[in-house]
């Protein structure tokens, strides 16, 4: 295939291929400014959520901790930040606040998580997270309980609000590429190919994986309090585990490494969930079908597969 | 007041059983065929609206309780075989998988009988109070407690004695070596997932007359097996029995004593034992 390409112009052309897909992938967050309106409020929900799938990139495709509870940080942020402001306090203090306290819960359960391996840490996460679901769907006092919690004069606009949520997408995957590059992030990936063998070398294993998932939380919580500044209100299903496995479904769907795949699986799905839901409120449904289709036939993610065919067949991914 | 706590503890054994046959058919499937079913929950509710509607449909409950188990088990069968045999080993995607079915039953399930809470009556048998001198109680939660201790003899038994036990404690100990002595692991695995699943389906038809059935009781019922397993320790039905039995009377307690904290306590009973002993009560470390 494509035989008439002089062999130099290809492999120019595969070698500044993941630039131009990575440009045209912040082109396309970027392009509903032009639009406003639906589309942008889409456009920020999709930053807003691929920050968060872009840590769990992190977590799950580099650190190897797979996690079902990252619904948990985002309502931790969100309500954060929803009771700083309720209290009275600036938006820049609560914005603080939100990752703070995500990073806190995620400090306190992962010293209980990673006494334990593999699929364990999934389930754990999961019981840690519904835990979370419930205390603020019970604690009426606080959360406001199902009415949820409404946020006032935030006062800030949809541009600013998307530029916001873009830039610190954007920040993430810039930041945490750079942590994967470093032996910080050389040694997390040696733990997730074999704990045991690092652990010989003498690595404290169970600090880099505690770390990666302190980090992942302050993101996630961070992004949740987004999410809250962006919808004006923080409802407390969003702490369901639908929510989890919606991030999950993001990350999966554009490929669990590399990070951009997460930023692009979350765009996507935030727009074909937006279509979906139109004409149908079966949402369990359509994430749970989701799920399992990504999990059967795109096994490695949209984005790896994209590069591979875009780069004529046999990709450098 | 004794009354009252001698009550409230059979109401706990009797959600304990309940969650034993859930934890038990979790933790037959994770050891067998190393996949944690996330989608247990929803087995358990499609079992409770079978039993429901066959309940109605046949006028009786224990023709019900025997075809349902049947019905969700040969169904537990057909996803083991057509969507998790292929992902064979990759314990994620296994997983993944599950919870995505879950969701999909669930919502199946809403689609079809609507997001009303419905309580079941219990059959004509077993409803009404059972009186033993000064003391009454309901006769239904001492079926379900009795259903749940025979059970539990009856599959130590079939896992000591019978050779498909004999199968199933090979294949969990070391998949490799029972493929080498002649036991098939691939069917094996997906009978235990039809066990699993169908006692999930029991569970259910059981479970309906003591639990409403409302929207988002397959997730709840999916965290407490999960709980359970991590207690009393994954691969074992000793664990998951014992397991079961401790979280129902701290559950039912809490909810007697502490009732805004009862959930509460139940996770920090959790974060305990994983404190002190990661692999459970009576696990085994598994690699």
């Amino acid at each position: 295939m494509m035989a008439w390409i002089p062999q130099k112009a290809l492999k120019e052309w595969r070698r500044g291929l993941p630039w131009l897909m990575r440009g045209g992938l912040w082109l396309l967050f970027l392009a509903p400014l032009l639009v406003q309106g639906y589309t942008l409020y889409l456009a920020t929900e999709a930053a807003l959520f691929g920050l968060a799938a872009v840590a769990l990139s992190f977590l799950l495709g580099h650190g190897g901790i797979p996690s079902l509870g990252q619904a948990a940080f985002l309502g931790l942020g969100a309500y954060a930040v929803g009771l700083s402001l309720k209290a009275g306090l600036p938006l820049a203090l609560g914005l603080l606040v939100a990752p703070a306290v995500a990073a806190l819960y995620a400090l306190l359960t992962g010293l209980l998580l990673f006494r334990t391996h593999g699929i364990f840490v999934l389930m754990l996460t999961l019981a840690f997270g519904q835990m979370v679901y419930s205390v603020a769907h019970k604690w009426n006092a606080v959360t406001g309980g199902d009415d949820g919690l409404s946020l006032q004069g935030t006062g800030l606009s949809p541009t600013l609000l998307h530029l916001g949520a873009l830039g610190l997408l954007v920040l993430a995957v810039a930041g945490l590429r750079l942590l994967l590059q470093s032996p910080y992030g050389k040694t997390l990936e040696a733990i997730r190919q074999n704990e045991e063998k690092v652990r010989s070398l003498g690595v404290p294993a169970f600090y880099y994986k505690l770390w990666a998932y302190v980090l992942t939380g302050a993101l996630t919580g961070l992004a949740g309090a987004g999410v809250a500044l962006h919808r004006t209100f923080v409802s407390p299903h969003d702490l369901f585990w639908l929510t989890s496995a919606t991030l999950m479904v993001m990350v999966l769907l554009g490929g669990s490494r590399g990070l951009f795949g997460a930023a692009f699986g979350a765009l996507l799905y935030t727009f074909v969930q937006a279509w979906v839901s139109s004409f149908t409120e079966l949402w369990g449904l359509f994430v749970g079908g989701l799920l399992i289709l990504t999990v059967l036939f795109a096994r490695e993610g949209l984005w790896p597969l994209l590069e591979r065919k875009l780069g004529g067949g046999r990709g450098s991914a | 007041m004794a009354l009252l706590l001698l009550t409230q503890l059979l109401n706990s054994l009797a959600f304990a059983m309940l969650l034993f046959l859930l934890a038990l058919g979790l933790s037959l499937i994770f050891g067998v065929a190393r996949v944690v079913n996330l989608a247990h929950g929803a087995f358990y509710m499609l079992g409770a609206y079978l039993g429901l509607v066959l309940t109605n449909a046949l006028g009786n409950f224990w023709l019900a309780l025997l075809l349902v188990p049947l019905g969700v088990g040969l169904l537990g069968v057909a996803v083991e075989r057509f969507l998790l045999r292929g992902l064979h080993g990759r314990e994620l995607e296994q997983v993944l998988l599950t919870i995505g079915l879950g969701f999909v039953i669930a919502d199946l399930l809403r689609g079809v009988f609507g997001a009303a809470i419905r309580s079941v009556p219990p059959p004509p048998e077993l409803s009404g109070p059972l009186f033993l001198g000064a003391f009454l109680y309901p006769k239904y939660p001492l079926f379900v407690l009795g259903l749940g201790v025979a059970l539990f003899l009856a599959v130590r038994l079939v896992l000591a004695r019978t050779p498909f036990g004999i199968q199933v404690r090979a294949v969990t100990a070391d998949p490799d070596m029972a493929s080498a002595l002649a036991v098939p692991p691939a069917r094996v695995s997906l009978l235990t997932f039809g066990v699993g699943t169908a006692l999930a389906g029991l569970g259910g038809v059981v479970g309906a007359p003591l639990i409403a059935l409302a929207p988002g009781l397959d997730a709840q019922m999916t965290l407490f097996a999960l709980i359970v397993v991590v207690i009393g320790g994954l691969g074992r039905i000793e664990g998951a029995f014992w397991g079961a039995l401790l979280v129902g009377v701290v559950d039912g307690f809490g909810r007697l004593f502490l009732p805004q904290a009862a959930m509460f306590l139940i996770f920090a009973l959790m974060a305990l034992v994983l404190a002190l002993k990661p692999e459970g009560l009576l696990g085994r470390r598994v690699a």
